[in-house]
């Protein structure tokens, strides 16, 4: 099995996407698209369970949420984006986002990962919410927007 | 964990490096991306190719090579030498 390769671009940057697959039996694949990469964008189910499973999951490794994370921060890769995914399935509850990251954030930077090398977004890949352009869905766009507003104030220096 | 390779002090920039990301919440997974810094090549310095696969023929044996360029720079037609082990 290959590794399916895109390209496509962005304002800024050109970029080949490497698709890795997450299932544990491609765990060898995962890893050397993953060690040709820059970046990683960290994939994760929201559905309940799903997360739950990725996370603690069964085998010695536990699940492959954890896995794909400790693989990919030791081949090298410093930044991530972490997509949490099927946020239809849970009626984009800011609930479910707000737990999925304060579960994984710890974790992560127990990895290695620098907070400030972390990017967190609430995505539905199959409705099409969020990848793109901001979301359509009255339920998502109204707290994402106020979480928007509040990290851009966030983030303002004072001078 | 920091990763490090003192030789060329790969990790001297890291702390401007991730500098801008981070911040924005709220971005869509396309302007996440644009967000991500692409990070410092070596490419003045010599070539490291760490090889990851070797592709085989059965009249040729070893002819092709794969893995990621650490530092340095090719291009096709480039010649490339290396000792025999």
């Amino acid at each position: 099995m290959t590794i399916a390769v895109a390209h496509f671009e962005t304002p800024k940057l050109r970029v080949v996407l490497l698709d890795a697959p997450g299932h544990k039996d491609f765990v060898p694949n995962m890893i050397s698209g993953a060690s040709q990469a820059d970046a990683a964008i960290l994939v994760v189910d929201a559905s309940t369970g799903a997360f739950e499973a990725g996370l603690e999951g069964e085998g010695q490794g536990g699940g492959q949420t954890r896995e794909h994370a400790q693989l990919v921060r030791s081949l090298g890769v410093e930044q991530l984006v972490v997509a949490v995914n099927k946020l239809d399935i849970v009626g984009y509850s800011k609930e479910r986002f707000d737990f999925i990251k304060s579960t994984l954030q710890p974790f992560l930077k127990h990895c290695g990962f620098k907070d400030a090398a972390v990017q967190w977004v609430p995505v539905s890949a199959i409705d099409g919410q969020n990848l793109t352009s901001a979301p359509t869905e009255e339920a998502f766009r109204t707290w994402l927007e106020s979480v928007s507003i509040l990290s851009i104030d966030a983030s303002l220096q004072v001078t | 964990m920091r990763h490090c390779c003192a030789a060329v002090e790969r990790n001297a920039g890291y702390q401007n490096h991730c500098s801008t990301i981070g911040r924005y919440a709220g971005a869509s997974l396309m302007e996440s991306v644009d967000m991500l810094e692409p990070p410092v090549r070596l490419t003045a310095r010599p070539l490291r190719l760490v090889i990851a696969e070797v592709m085989r023929t059965r009249s040729l044996g070893p002819a092709a090579l794969a893995g990621k360029l650490e530092s340095g720079a090719i291009r096709i037609g480039s010649k490339v030498g290396y000792p025999k082990p």
